[in-house]
């Protein structure tokens, strides 16, 4: 009776080892079914309550940016397709808004041949703005800024109307226009707008933030550059920009003054 | 007897419950590492529901059934430029699928405290390696402008980028896309840009939490030089 038992002991498991194995290998067996059970286990699976998801956000901007987006990329056009091509001209978009912390980020780049504007805004200024990207033919941006002697030559020419010789404006591949806290970049400064061609600290507006304070102006001297105007605080003009007070600000000859007065070439 | 009896009792019981062990194990993983793409897809997508729904908590604690999910490489070339981004864009919709549209908001667990824990809370998974084998160069703006017009088959109507923007964001890290390259597809978790906000700001207190999840398109080499973000290993260690 003992070895009986005894024998009835290994047997189980070694059935069991026969069964799993076959169960295990065989095509079409247990697993396979099992497989495919699996694979819409999440329609069985209850959605507790407590269950942590991110809001549903889609895109979204404030209505002020996109207005003053839109006005941006209405301008430029309006430089680009004038029918009457003045040398030297200026064109007022409206200014730019504050774009805000985590806020939208406006990014004009030369894509072969032409310029492509990408607006990035919704939480935390990550989303791509689909209706506001624009393609600009035959344009290249470029910026009030990166030497000395660029910045001097156009701050005499326009603002002294004085003669000059020499370049005053930079053609730039990429530029961005964001709100900048300083802190997130780690660098003291006002919050505020802020204009980039390059990396922190590079050559051009690249140093200083709340450095747009344009008023709203955009100059072309041939209607295929259109310029913005990085601004400065501390200097009539350096490598970085023209002084605000004489692009934006209360100097009779700032340019927005000169343009309101058209004492200023106009673009169209 | 009756003790003896007991004895071999038990031992049945230990073996049947090692040999099931083993199989059981043995099945999920072997399954998951040869599983055909769109198998392991799907069962990295159910793992993940499971995963986000049975979280547990016990007081600073939490845990969760595994993740199995592992990183396809998948070979593509390319006639036209527009054929190449579609391929990418469907590549990047499919990778925004499977870790559920981006909905649970701490895939890979809770924020903790940044500033003490610092890259190990930027995690990311790679979905995708795309060798690009042939095919013309393709730039960042004009992939992101083919993201807004190849339609999302998980959307009537709506783009891919529209899909993932639902909930999420793509990041288009590198450009631009040359042939002979192998470019990355990665889920990303709660991954701000700038180390000020994350390490200074959020140790402050001066910005809530971050969350948001999104889609990458990086470049393998700068991922594995950069790291800009902790892979998450895959099922298969990799």
């Amino acid at each position: 009776m003992a070895d009986e038992v005894k024998v009835f002991y290994y047997i189980i498991p070694i059935l069991f080892m026969v069964l799993a194995m076959w169960f295990y290998f065989y095509p079409e067996q247990g697993f396979d079914k099992l497989r495919e059970g699996f694979k819409n286990i999440k329609d069985y699976v209850p959605n507790p309550q407590g269950l942590e998801v991110t809001a549903e956000e889609g895109e979204v901007i404030p209505e002020t940016h996109r207005k003053a987006i839109v006005s941006l990329k209405d301008t430029i056009n309006g430089i680009l397709n004038a029918p009457t091509k003045n040398a030297d001209c200026f064109a007022d978009y409206g200014q730019m808004p504050d774009l805000g912390s985590y806020g939208t980020s406006i990014v004009l780049e030369v894509q072969n041949g032409k310029t492509v504007m990408n607006v990035y805004s919704g939480k935390d200024g990550r989303k791509i703005i689909q209706d506001l990207r624009t393609e600009f033919e035959d344009m290249t941006p470029c910026v009030i800024a990166g030497t000395n002697d660029l910045t001097t030559n156009f701050f005499n020419k326009f603002i002294e109307h004085q003669s000059v010789s020499g370049t005053y404006y930079n053609p730039v591949q990429r530029i961005t226009i964001s709100y900048d806290e300083g802190a997130n970049t780690g660098i003291t400064c006002t919050n505020g707008n802020r204009i980039m061609t390059g990396a922190q600290g590079s050559a051009g507006p690249n140093s200083n933030c709340k450095n747009f304070e344009d008023g709203g102006m955009l100059f072309s001297p041939d209607h295929k550059h259109i310029c913005f105007i990085p601004t400065n605080w501390a200097y009539n003009h350096d490598t970085h920009g023209i002084n605000n007070d004489y692009i934006s600000g209360s100097k009779d000859n700032s340019i927005q003054k000169q343009y309101n007065t058209k004492k200023l070439e106009r673009c169209f | 007897m009756k003790k003896r009896g007991m004895t071999a009792a038990t031992l049945v019981a230990i073996m049947i419950t090692l040999v099931a062990f083993v199989l059981i194990a043995g099945t999920i993983t072997r399954f998951v590492a040869k599983a055909e793409d769109k198998q392991a897809e799907t069962v990295c997508r159910n793992t993940l529901a499971l995963r986000a729904n049975a979280k547990v908590e016990v007081g600073p604690v939490s845990g969760s059934t595994p993740a199995l999910c592992k990183t396809l490489e998948k070979k593509f070339s390319a006639e036209t430029q527009e054929e190449a981004r579609e391929y990418i864009s469907k590549a990047m919709e499919q990778c925004w699928w499977i870790w559920l549209e981006g909905a649970p908001s701490e895939i890979f667990g809770s924020h903790g405290i940044v500033a003490f824990t610092g890259d190990k809370e930027a995690k990311c998974f790679v979905c995708y390696n795309l060798i690009y084998e042939n095919g013309p160069t393709i730039s960042k703006s004009d992939l992101l402008q083919d993201l807004g017009k190849v339609k999302s088959k998980y959307r009537g109507g709506g783009s891919v980028l529209s899909y993932i923007q639902e909930r999420g964001y793509v990041e288009i890290k590198d450009q631009p896309y040359k042939s002979s390259n192998i470019y990355s597809v990665v889920f990303a978790s709660n991954i701000e840009e700038s180390f000020w906000k994350s390490s200074v700001g959020r140790y402050l207190g001066l910005f809530p939490p971050y969350n948001q999840n999104g889609i990458w398109l990086i470049d393998l080499n700068t991922l594995n030089k950069d790291n800009p973000c902790y892979v998450e290993k895959d099922i298969a260690g990799e």
